[in-house]
């Protein structure tokens, strides 16, 4: 037990003793957290879209005009004919091209149901598919709005019977950051512990200190505790300067119990930490080292659920998520920040976590132990 | 005298390659005993299977009394080791190293207070004691690695090429340091690719590939040369190497800085020596019988080892 507080004791005057890297290690996560936080975001705004409009009548102007007011797009001008419109798309000056058939005002006088084309380039889907769904919106207010004006227009009984009030709980105006904010913390947090705590050890073999520690009466559990504990430490005070970043600079306000995320935390640096104790028995140098860590975290990160939704994945990849403890924690993250979820709904994703990071971290002190006695 | 380390047939397998064979030694307590021999000899298995680093597999090893194999908290108690690359930490200051592994072996404050003094009057450490290990010269990090495996005051010490790329006058302060140290009664394993600190040790034992050649009093272990060695001087010492070789049936033929050093399984009579320096190609200055050498007997028993005499 001593000799685990002397290992400590080294272990930060090492810290402290490198400048330089105390700065990456605090400066990192937050020009990270800074740049992504922005970055990252699913919202889709100021679409670009040319209208052509054929008919120029009250009725066509008007629905144009709802589209240049829309603050989810942005107006590129007209276009002069459907040709434009192609073209408008093809050198990237429009998104979502809109044609106004002639006779539209006329022929919703007659309740003809006029057509209207809508071209939208399908290269980003993601953003072509809200983009539509926003236009499609702004054509369900625009009739809704001439039902009321024209009462008699409902009478051929093709109105809406039910009209849908939608409301978002949790996140009121669909704000991509109250979703990438608590998700960008278990990533960066994942970096910091897992990354670091296999470099620390491997570092230790690249310059024969941990051989030199071997012939002294240290036991490999000890080692082990003496090495890891710091960047548990760590790992804590990102968690916190992310939260404050969080606070501060996103506006985001925490739901849930701060103490029940730093809970979760601990669990989830179970995985981490043992990850980075199993990385530092396969790696000879940092640079190794830090290979195999990528290589982990690439999957931790794209199977979390984290940037693509894992219901949007194969079924048998959606198994596989339940295999990654990162998918876990960045629920929790999420349940805990953004819905305040109660702990007695929370234990389908606790239970698992701790069982992924106990059994990880169990067999890397194991296969540790082995390699070093 | 008692015998403090006893290696009884140890053998070593990284794969197919047999680093060590069959080796048998016995190291005396109070002894300084040199390791010598070329890379891949087996020092370093050796060393570190006695050390508790690598899995003793064949053979039996004893240190003090402690089985290597089962007792291994006991030995790493009682002894200090040094690996041949430097292996302390580079952002630690000299006195922090030195502390660290004091408080991992358990040195109590009382006995620290003790030591510490000690270390740094031999080392002459002490007035850079707030320096960074890794601003240390070569000379100075070999002795504080020396002084952080002797914080704890072993009773053996193994030191694997310690003075290897460190400049003479280091050299020859580390050896007198080790000198007396054993002088203290520390048992001290030492490999060295050095003749002349071979010279300085108690016994040494000539390893190659995995075996032990000789074994004896470094002054004495000439008495092992198998033949008759000359010397001979000559201004092109290169171009005579093939008509020894060749026209002579002698034993080998050893280039020494400018001169040649060529063995003859028995004495040349006197006219036969005369011969073969008048029908030599180049000119011969002199050639006369001389004693060999601790290296020229090494390079001997490495020869012979190949194609071995009864």
């Amino acid at each position: 037990m001593q000799r685990i507080i002397y290992l400590l004791q080294k272990e930060f005057r090492q810290v402290f003793r490198d400048r330089q890297m105390l700065r990456i290690i605090l400066f990192v996560p937050v020009v990270q957290m800074f740049v992504l936080g922005y970055a990252i975001t699913t919202d889709v705004k100021n679409v670009k879209v040319t209208i052509y409009d054929a008919d120029n009548s009250f009725a066509s102007r008007e629905l144009c005009r709802r589209f240049i007011n829309s603050p989810y797009f942005k107006f590129a001008g007209y276009a002069e004919s459907p040709q434009a419109i192609r073209m408008a798309l093809d050198n990237w000056q429009a998104q979502i091209g809109v044609l106004i058939s002639p006779h539209f005002g006329r022929d919703l006088e007659r309740g003809l149901q006029p057509a209207l084309q809508m071209t939208a380039d399908g290269l980003d889907g993601n953003t072509a598919g809200i983009a539509l769904g926003y236009a499609q919106g702004i054509l369900t207010t625009y009739a809704l709005d001439l039902m009321a004006a024209q009462p008699r227009l409902v009478a051929d009984n093709r109105g809406l019977p039910v009209v849908s009030e939608t409301r978002m709980w949790y996140n009121l105006n669909l704000e991509s950051k109250l979703f990438t904010v608590p998700g960008l913390i278990g990533l960066l947090v994942t970096v910091v512990t897992m990354l670091l705590t296999s470099m620390g050890l491997v570092r230790e073999k690249e310059i024969g200190t941990l051989e030199q520690l071997m012939v002294t009466p240290i036991r490999p559990l000890e080692l082990i505790t003496g090495k890891v504990l710091p960047f548990v430490l760590i790992g804590f005070v990102e968690i916190n300067i992310m939260l404050a970043l969080a606070f501060l600079v996103f506006d985001l306000t925490m739901a849930g119990n701060y103490f029940l995320l730093l809970g979760a935390s601990l669990l989830y640096f179970l995985t981490t930490l043992g990850l980075g104790i199993f990385i530092s028995t396969l790696a000879e140098t940092q640079q190794q080292a830090m290979f195999i860590a990528w290589f982990f975290m690439i999957f931790l990160i794209l199977m979390s659920g984290f940037l693509s939704p894992i219901a949007n994945m194969p079924p048998a990849w959606q198994k596989v998520t339940y295999l990654n403890p990162l998918r876990y924690y960045v629920n929790l993250l999420r349940e805990i920040f953004l819905k305040a979820t109660p702990l007695k709904f929370l234990w389908n994703e606790i239970v698992p976590l701790g069982v992924f990071g106990v059994a990880i971290l169990t067999v890397s002190a194991l296969k540790f132990h082995k390699r070093v006695s | 005298m008692s015998e403090i380390i006893t290696i009884q047939n140890f053998g070593k397998s990284y794969g197919k390659i047999r680093a060590v064979e069959g080796l048998t030694l016995a190291i005396n307590s109070g002894e300084l005993f040199g390791l010598i021999g070329p890379d891949g000899a087996g020092k370093t298995t050796t060393m570190r299977t006695l050390c508790t680093l690598l899995p003793l597999e064949e053979g039996q090893m004893q240190l003090a009394g402690f089985e290597v194999r089962r007792d291994v908290a006991a030995i790493r108690s009682i002894l200090g080791y040094m690996p041949q690359r430097f292996s302390l930490y580079p952002d630690l200051s000299v006195e922090q190293n030195l502390l660290f592994f004091a408080d991992l072996f358990g040195v109590s404050a009382a006995e620290k207070k003790k030591r510490l003094p000690q270390l740094y009057h031999f080392s002459k450490l002490e007035p850079f004691k707030n320096r960074l290990a890794k601003q240390l010269s070569g000379g100075m990090k070999q002795k504080l690695a020396l002084s952080c495996t002797l914080i704890h005051t072993p009773k053996i010490l193994i030191l694997d090429e310690p003075t290897t790329g460190v400049d003479p006058v280091s050299r020859r302060e580390f050896w007198q340091i080790l000198q007396q140290l054993r002088d203290d009664g520390v048992t001290i394993l030492v490999s060295t690719p050095y003749m002349d600190e071979a010279l300085l040790c108690n016994r040494v034992a000539f390893m190659h590939k995995g075996k032990v050649l000789a074994l004896d009093d470094p002054r004495l272990i000439t008495k092992h040369f198998p033949h008759t060695l000359y010397e001979v001087a000559t201004p092109a010492p290169q171009l005579l190497v093939p008509y020894f070789k060749t026209a002579h049936a002698c034993e080998s033929v050893q280039i020494f800085g400018d001169r040649l050093h060529v063995s003859f399984a028995a004495p040349l009579a006197d006219a036969m020596l005369k011969s073969v320096v008048q029908s030599a190609p180049q000119p011969v200055i002199e050639m006369r019988q001389i004693a060999p050498g601790i290296e020229d007997t090494f390079m001997a028993l490495m020869k012979n080892r190949i194609s071995p005499q009864p």
